[in-house]
């Protein structure tokens, strides 16, 4: 019996794969983003770069054949710097999304099922997340707590929760005055049970399509970071490609090589993101689907 | 020359898993002040046949065949441009859930007014007098006149769909399920006020309906639909005193009365035809408990068991106690 | 108070005077001129009681207050004023043992079989959820064998081919059978139904009603049955109470409602139904529609739309009273109107039993 409702499951998943392959949308953020993946955590093991080899080349050499994109304002390699740099967006971009999604799920299920003073207060709290300047805050946060990459994950993830709290909120109170929870509170059942095994399956789609917009967001909002020179200089990363690019002049002395690389990486990759996520709206929520 | 003919109307709907056989070669004819209840379950057809009369199927949705003689012209053959002509001059429809229907935004007077000057060149004071005049006829209290859909009741607001429809003085109504979403002492007052403004009028009405019940002292005629087929018609009093087709007979039996025997109600087994595959043979054959050899391979035609009164199964006359 | 045992109360179910209140909330300009506070009174003094094995139905349109009573005898929604008993002990006591209790022997139906399952889970899991929120261990296997034999009582044979569907995979009927096997898991005393079958078409009721009456007749299970209907109270019950703006006008046997009874409103109501006869019958039917619970008049609720409405009526609200042997009613010349009963009203109808299932 537990084999046919594993056989049942697997067909419902195989349903969603099916729906993500048909998408036009979802396959080119699908292929973006499996690109860029294989970039981060394949491509170092394929080619050798060490952030810390100053002088590996002159400074600001245009691309040749020993540097394919040239070097940078420290001789360093501009290709081997944009390979190894892709984990670190990845990872922040990833990491900070997840804590952001937990928390801002967590706030908004809580605040729209429980109601009253509860929802009152939390949502003050989250209101006041979504008015506060999040560059001014993550810069000041970030200046506090050093800026190491673990630390910018903590910034990000927890600046940017509000907006999935209120959407998390709103679907939430609209789940609630559905039959099937009231059916399930006269059975006997509690309330985290209610918020896990009603509420919580019922507001994850809308919650999972959002989260993918953010992770755009957090890997901008990474890159902003580390271009403003709050990044973790003991590792290569876009942002912090722009931020020296910035710095050493390569505008003005037209050392395309060095800003033009990371910069189109970083809007790919967003766009990847992004694509999904609006693919998966469509898949997930039937009633904006295309006729 | 009868006011509605319809006449092998065919509607089918373009899907992603083909073709959906709606309405299925169904026939029915109205005279002027008529009326004639389309009676079925979800799914059957008679909302598609009442919208393709009116010419509002969706996108979907396309006339494959027949005709449909409004006086005389074949209303199915028309262009858009002609048909907004007629529409609501000539035919018009009430909805079920007025609340759906009316815009939340505009005052109702306002919505009423605006299928008025849609088909007429009137100043507003002429508007607005028609438009309280349409109030009185529906029995809405005047002094409701500047009140939004939100403020009416459910009731009032199917009066005011009413009171929509009737603005040009159409000589066909349609109600499409026009009582269902409302209490009981509301239903019965609505049905009374359209019998009364038929009568007034001269209207003929096409009331479409999964209630049985009320077609017997609303209607002249009844269509019963099953599967995208009418699977007996003919006046109410015979249809009902004397149902012939097996379904019509089942769904009698689905109706309680308060009036009658207390016996439980039965159901109809198995579920209504796919009408992308419908099956071989008569579409109630699956379900019919009296099928012979023949349901299963062929399809039955109109039969007629009295005058006027028709039943699309092989063995129509048989089950017709007026042998 | 003295202890009372399982199974020794004569009513499962014991309503006095409930009353369930809502305010409505005021903007705050009204706050700040001090406007008095509004309440609908949703259920406005509701008494009735339920013996085991009954089937009761609770009628009224819609502001009649059926449904909230329904919820208020569940606890589902909480009581302002009066007492409403389970088994003898009141159910919006603390005492989480006998709340256990409570969820596991009194159950409801709800109406929209399109809301009522959650999408997300599988049949298997939502039918057997009220076994596993119970507490009590259960393994796997009997899990299982409980889930498949609710689900063949409820007449989805053969329950395998049901058990790992989603409910968007089934229709109206079998979703609402589905609700009734989850219902039935743990074979309850008392069940509320909400409107069971008004969302079906009408060749599926009958299935869904025989489900009910079977339930009744093999586990002695009571009911009560709301519902807008009219004909189907008549059909289904032992006896129907009629409601209008959150009070009982009427009670009593089918019977009595069919052919004989005395409110007026119970008389506009039977009168409105409609029948399958030919010609439309001269009747009077009421003007207006049921106001807002919000405004109620003085005196007799009905009264501004009584055709029978008499002085003493604004100034009195009658209480409900008996009138004869198992019948009573609400309103001051209940006793005139019986009396009258006979020339020109339809004859009290034969067919005694209540109807068994039909095979």
């Amino acid at each position: 019996m537990e084999n046919a409702k594993k056989l049942a499951l697997h067909r419902k998943r195989k349903q969603f794969v099916e729906a993500l392959f048909r998408n036009k949308m979802s396959l080119v953020g699908l292929a973006i983003l499996v690109f860029f993946v294989l970039l981060a955590f394949v491509g170092p093991l394929l080619y050798d770069y060490d952030h810390q080899e100053y002088g590996a080349g002159e400074m600001l050499e245009p691309p040749s054949k020993a540097f394919l994109l040239g070097t940078d304002d420290l001789g360093r390699d501009v290709l081997g710097e944009l390979i190894h740099g892709a984990k670190t967006s990845l990872i922040v971009g990833v990491l900070a999304t997840l804590i952001s999604m937990v928390i801002g799920t967590v706030v908004g299920i809580s605040s729209g099922y429980f109601g009253g003073r509860t929802d009152a207060f939390l949502m003050r709290v989250t209101d006041a997340f979504l008015v506060l300047p999040w560059l001014p805050l993550m810069l000041v946060l970030a200046a506090l707590l050093g800026s190491s990459l673990w630390n910018i994950v903590v910034v990000i993830g927890v600046t940017s929760w509000a907006g999935t709290a209120r959407l998390a909120r709103a679907q939430t109170l609209s789940v609630k005055e559905r039959q099937f929870v009231e059916r399930a509170r006269s059975i006997g059942a509690g309330h985290v049970y209610i918020m896990r095994k009603k509420i919580l399956p019922n507001v994850f789609p809308l919650i999972f399509s959002n989260t993918v917009l953010v992770s755009a967001v957090a890997i901008l909002s990474e890159t902003t970071l580390s271009f403003l020179g709050m990044g973790d200089v003991l590792r290569p990363s876009w942002g912090m490609m722009l931020h020296y690019a910035f710095e050493a002049g390569a505008v003005s002395v037209g050392a395309y090589w060095f800003f033009v690389p990371p910069g189109v990486c970083i809007i790919l990759l967003v766009l990847g993101f992004a694509f999904l996520g609006h693919s998966f709206d469509e898949i997930l929520n039937p009633a904006l689907r295309r006729r | 020359m009868k006011l509605l003919e319809v006449r092998n109307l065919k509607t089918y709907f373009d899907t992603r898993e083909g073709v959906v056989r709606a309405v299925d070669d169904v026939s029915f004819s109205l005279e002027k002040g008529e009326a004639i209840g389309l009676v079925g379950e979800s799914g059957c057809g008679k909302t598609t046949t009442a919208l393709s009369v009116l010419q509002l199927l969706p996108k979907e949705g396309r006339i494959a065949g027949g005709e449909i003689l409004l006086n005389g012209e074949d209303f199915a053959a028309k262009s858009e441009e002609e048909l907004r002509k007629h529409r609501w001059r000539d035919v018009s429809i009430v909805f079920q859930g007025a609340m759906n229907a009316l815009n939340p935004v505009m005052k109702v007077s306002r919505q009423i007014a605006e299928a008025l000057l849609l088909h007429e060149e009137l100043t507003e004071e002429e508007a607005r007098r028609r438009v309280l005049a349409l109030f009185d006829l529906v029995e809405i209290s005047s002094s409701l006149v500047d009140c939004y859909p939100h403020e009416f009741s459910g009731g009032m607001r199917q009066r005011a769909m009413i009171a929509m429809a009737l603005a040009c003085g159409p000589k066909l109504i349609v109600g499409d399920e026009p009582t269902t979403a409302l209490d009981v002492m509301v239903q019965a007052q609505i049905l009374a006020l359209l019998g009364k403004l038929r009568r007034e009028f001269g209207m003929a009405m096409i009331l479409i309906t999964h209630d049985l019940s009320i077609v017997g002292a609303n209607c002249d005629q009844v269509a019963v639909m099953y599967g995208g087929k009418i699977a007996e018609i003919g006046p109410v009093g015979k249809v009902l005193r004397n149902p012939c087709h097996p379904y019509t007979q089942r769904l009698l039996k689905a109706f309680p009365d308060i009036r009658g025997e207390r016996e439980m109600v039965q159901s109809i087994p198995g579920f209504p035809p796919n009408l992308v595959t419908p099956p071989p043979g008569c579409r109630f054959s699956p379900r019919c408990d009296a099928a012979g050899e023949i349901c299963f391979s062929r399809e039955p035609a109109m039969r007629c068991v009295e005058p006027g009164h028709e039943a699309a199964c092989h063995f129509a006359e048989e089950r017709s106690w007026n042998r | 108070m003295e202890q009372v045992r399982e199974g020794m109360t004569e009513h499962i179910v014991d309503v006095r005077d409930l009353k369930v209140h809502f305010e409505i909330r005021r903007s705050f300009l009204d706050t700040l001129l001090g406007r008095n506070k509004a309440t609908v009174k949703a259920v406005d003094g509701v008494t009735f009681s339920l013996r085991r094995g009954e089937i009761l139905s609770l009628v009224g349109e819609s502001g009649s207050g059926k449904t909230t009573t329904g919820r208020a005898i569940l606890n589902l929604v909480a009581k302002s004023g009066g007492e409403a008993l389970f088994d003898g002990v009141s159910v919006s006591n603390r005492d989480r043992e006998w709340n256990r209790m409570f969820r596991r022997k009194a159950q409801m139906i709800f109406q929209d079989p399109y809301q009522s399952l959650n999408p997300k889970d599988m049949i298997v899991d939502i039918v057997s959820e009220p076994l596993r929120i119970d507490g009590d261990r259960h393994d796997q296997e009997e899990l299982l064998a409980r889930t498949v034999e609710a689900l063949e009582f409820a007449g989805l044979k053969p329950a395998e081919t049901y058990l790992y569907k989603y409910p968007n995979e089934l229709s109206g009927g079998q979703r609402q059978r589905v609700a009734i096997a989850a219902a039935f898991i743990l074979s309850p005393d008392f069940i509320v139904a909400d409107e069971p079958v008004s969302m079906l078409d009408a060749s599926v009721r009958a299935d869904i009603l025989n489900l009910m009456v079977k339930m009744r007749e093999t586990k002695n299970t009571s009911y009560l049955f709301i519902t807008h209907d009219l004909s189907l109270a008549w059909l289904i019950s032992d006896r129907v109470a009629i409601m209008y703006l959150g009070k009982i006008m009427e009670i009593g046997s089918h019977r009595i409602v069919a052919g004989s009874c005395v409110h007026p409103y119970s008389r506009a109501l039977v009168d409105a139904l409609p029948t399958m006869e030919e010609k439309p019958r001269d009747r009077a039917l009421l003007k207006g529609e049921t106001p807002s619970p919000v405004k109620l008049p003085p005196g007799c609720r009905f009264s501004p739309r009584c055709s029978h409405v008499r002085p003493q009526c604004t100034r009195e609200e009658p209480e409900l009273r008996c009138v004869e042997e198992g019948h009573w009613a609400a309103c001051h010349f209940a006793e005139e109107f019986l009396s009258k009963r006979g020339a020109g009203d339809p004859v009290p109808l034969q067919g005694e039993e209540n109807p068994s299932c039909a095979q």
